[in-house]
């Protein structure tokens, strides 16, 4: 069956509210990995975030109704839910520190930057951002939400607000993975005609 | 065609708006075409960071939806029998019967003298709702614990469910327990014991009559089982409310003992005057003496909480954890000061640059890891947890966080998880009885990540023997005082890059600017307290 023939999010959710355990199954293989990379992200440790994932469907799965009543897209609903676990979840262990999944030891070496200093400065510029830029940089352009979905996502009034704070992520970010600057090109013959 | 800024853009571009007025810019823009590039690939690195799931989540996860489905459609279909309506007659049979195996609980063994099986009966684990639902008929306890340590905490229900005959059942809340607790007794259906995390919430509660205060029983044991500054956290008016389960000392310094010895420290500091001493003897071999993990804000809560204890006294302590007196008291400008004196000095921390970029993790593999460089790490004592595989952690040693002068033990700061019962039922006190004891413990501890407050706990059922030093030196502790910063409103004490923790990770790089640190965190804690007072706890 291609994917025109796949039933919508909001078919498998009708099904699913009428307890079939299938639909749950299928809407759950769609975007699990959603809400693992969120999770993943903003919790940096892999049995967080499998407690995450597991608490997202499950409150997922209860709020099936409230959804409909919304009517709305279930990836960013699913996702929104999915942020509110997480932020529980830091919340309670803030006292309890978590593993990082990328472990990277901080330690100064002098020499040519490598692609592991280069590494350690991303992961500090990214833990330097404040939360809401970081948020916007990982659902806009990690995950490659609209940012009006992504604003939904996150809880901000306006995809406005979002677009400068993405912008503002950007340019903390995309400075240290760019290539050195280039002597100018000479503009293509046929664009000087 | 208007041309277009640079600005407006790339923003368009990775937004994936494409025009022939943006192709014609990006054409002969350099700046753009650095701006789209670097984006992409910091999004890849994020991306690459993540590591694929476990194979085994799908399943577990699926099975969570079903099993919460179903029991949502068992209480659906239960017929409403809310304890309130329970006859008296019965809780009267209940209690006599209960009270005939209280004994057999607490000596540890079943009725009829029968040994505890050894396969576990499963406690269900079901999420705390708000709503009350029907009845079970089985003992309902709520707890923040989830996941693994969710399990950890069933498998000590399972064994009280084995030793007394009482069915359990396990809820958990890991958001907001206080607020769930308190609808749940809005609509007159709390759950019958809850492990609270904060002994603050122990005094909400007992001030407003919803928790009842221990049996003549539970006293004893609780009087026999733990030190006097464990009980005094959770008495209220000078009744004791609640028995300490879970417990997590703050007040725990690492280090490695291949260290300390070519230094030529023959025992760990007691003092904070000793401690300044061994880390310039450390300095001498040529290591850094301290890893500070000041890229995360709550390792230096916790240097700061720490200090403040050993200077201000334990009363004091409170009184600042509540804010009854202000963050511009000279109590807290010495223990700033205090505290400047040693992170403050960059040949014993490598500088403030160097402490801010490290990460907590990164603190413990500063100190443990393969290209260790550093001897001490403070924290707490799930450091434990962190130490890596390397020849530099078989040298870990831990000693408890110096006191401020060299009469007396340091007072310890801990955490901690504390029972306490909501009804006079027979069973319920029954539980309450047995968390008071040491088999209670085992199960968890057992399974590593747990100590015990317990001090009649049997510490060779720990699996390693740092865990037992944490935990003597947390049942040896006269004095002990709640982390400070769990008891602020979340805005000022738990937030990252906000409240306490941006203002310390300032002060870390700012060391001279005591005064107004203090400034600053009076007016942080004075309008994050405002807003939790003004919205009852919602900020």
């Amino acid at each position: 069956m291609g994917p025109a023939n796949e039933p919508t999010d909001e078919m498998l959710v009708a099904r699913a509210c009428g307890d079939d355990a299938e639909a749950f199954s299928l809407l759950y293989r769609r975007y699990r990995l959603d809400a693992w990379n969120m999770a993943g992200f903003l919790l940096r440790n892999h049995h967080e975030a499998e407690d995450a994932v597991q608490e997202t469907f499950v409150r997922a799965h209860r709020a099936l109704q409230q959804y409909q009543r919304r009517n709305n897209t279930f990836r960013p609903w699913l996702l929104a839910i999915c942020r509110n676990v997480c932020f529980d979840r830091i919340r309670l262990s803030k006292r309890r520190p978590i593993l990082s999944l990328s472990d990277l030891p901080v330690e100064e070496h002098s020499g040519k930057p490598t692609d592991h200093d280069l590494r350690i400065d991303f992961r500090r510029a990214l833990d330097s951002l404040p939360l809401k830029e970081r948020e916007a940089f990982l659902v806009v352009d990690v995950m490659g939400f609209r940012s009006e979905e992504a604003a939904e996502i996150l809880g901000v009034s306006a995809a406005s607000t979002l677009r400068s704070q993405l912008a503002r992520a950007r340019q903390s970010l995309a400075p240290l993975f760019a290539d050195p600057p280039q002597p100018a090109r000479p503009r293509p013959k046929e664009r000087l005609a | 065609m208007t041309p277009l800024r640079c600005q407006d853009c790339w923003p368009l571009v990775l937004d994936r708006h494409r025009s022939q007025a943006i192709e014609h810019h990006l054409a002969t823009c350099s700046v753009c075409a650095q701006m789209i590039a670097g984006t992409e690939r910091a999004a890849a690195a994020v991306r690459d960071s993540i590591p694929a799931p476990e194979p085994g989540l799908d399943a577990r996860v699926l099975a969570a939806v079903e099993q919460d489905a179903k029991a949502r459609r068992r209480r659906r279909l239960s017929v409403p029998h809310l304890r309130a309506s329970r006859p008296r007659r019965q809780l009267a049979a209940l209690a006599l019967a209960s009270f005939a195996l209280a004994l057999a609980i607490t000596a540890g063994a079943l009725p009829g003298g029968r040994s505890e099986p050894a396969e576990a009966s499963a406690v269900p684990i079901d999420p705390l709702t708000a709503a009350c639902g029907s009845d079970s008929g089985r003992l309902v306890v709520a707890g923040t614990w989830s996941g693994s340590e969710g399990k950890s905490f069933a498998r000590v229900l399972g064994r009280f469910e084995r030793r007394s005959g009482i069915r359990v059942s396990y809820a958990y809340e890991t958001h907001d327990i206080a607020a769930k607790l308190g609808t749940r007794i809005d609509r007159g259906c709390p759950p019958d014991v809850a492990l609270l995390p904060q002994p603050g919430l122990v005094d909400e509660l007992a001030r407003e009559g919803q928790i009842q205060p221990l049996d003549r029983a539970t006293r004893t044991l609780v009087a026999h089982n733990y030190s006097s500054g464990w009980r005094q956290l959770t008495e209220f008016r000078s009744k004791a409310y609640g028995v300490w389960f879970k417990a997590a000392d703050k007040s725990t310094v690492w280090y490695r003992t291949d260290a300390f010895r070519r230094a030529g420290i023959a025992h760990p500091p007691r003092t904070w005057a000793g401690l300044l001493d061994d880390v310039s003897a450390l300095h001498r071999t040529g290591l850094e003496p301290l890893a500070v993990g000041g890229a995360d804000g709550w390792t230096l809560t916790d240097w700061f909480e720490n200090v403040y204890l050993g200077e201000a006294g334990a009363a004091r302590y409170q009184l600042l954890a509540q804010h009854r007196i202000p963050w511009t008291d000279p109590s807290v400008v010495a223990a700033l000061r205090r505290l400047a004196g040693l992170l403050g000095t960059p040949a014993l921390t490598g500088g403030s640059a160097e402490s801010l970029r490290t990460s907590f993790e990164g603190s413990v593999n500063r100190v443990f890891g393969p290209r260790a460089n550093a001897a001490i790490v403070f924290e707490g004592d799930f450091v434990r947890s962190f130490l890596p595989a390397s020849s530099a952690a078989r040298e870990a040693g831990m000693f408890p966080f110096p006191a401020r002068r060299s009469t007396g033990r340091a007072p310890v700061v801990v955490g901690g998880d504390v029972a306490v019962a909501f009804d006079r039922e027979a069973r319920s006190r029954q539980l309450m009885r047995f968390l008071a004891t040491p088999a209670a413990a085992e199960p968890w501890a057992r399974h590593g990540g747990f100590v015990s407050p317990n001090r009649d706990f049997d510490r060779t059922a720990y699996p390693d023997p740092l865990t037992r030093q944490v935990a003597d030196a947390l049942i040896g502790a006269r004095t002990v005082r709640f982390d400070l910063s769990d008891q602020q409103p979340p805005a000022f004490g738990a937030i990252a890059h906000q409240g306490m923790w941006s203002i310390l990770q300032h002060f870390l790089a700012n060391p001279n600017e005591v005064g107004a640190t203090a400034r600053r965190l009076e007016s942080a804690a004075s309008a994050a307290w405002a807003c939790e007072r003004a919205n009852h706890g919602r900020c």
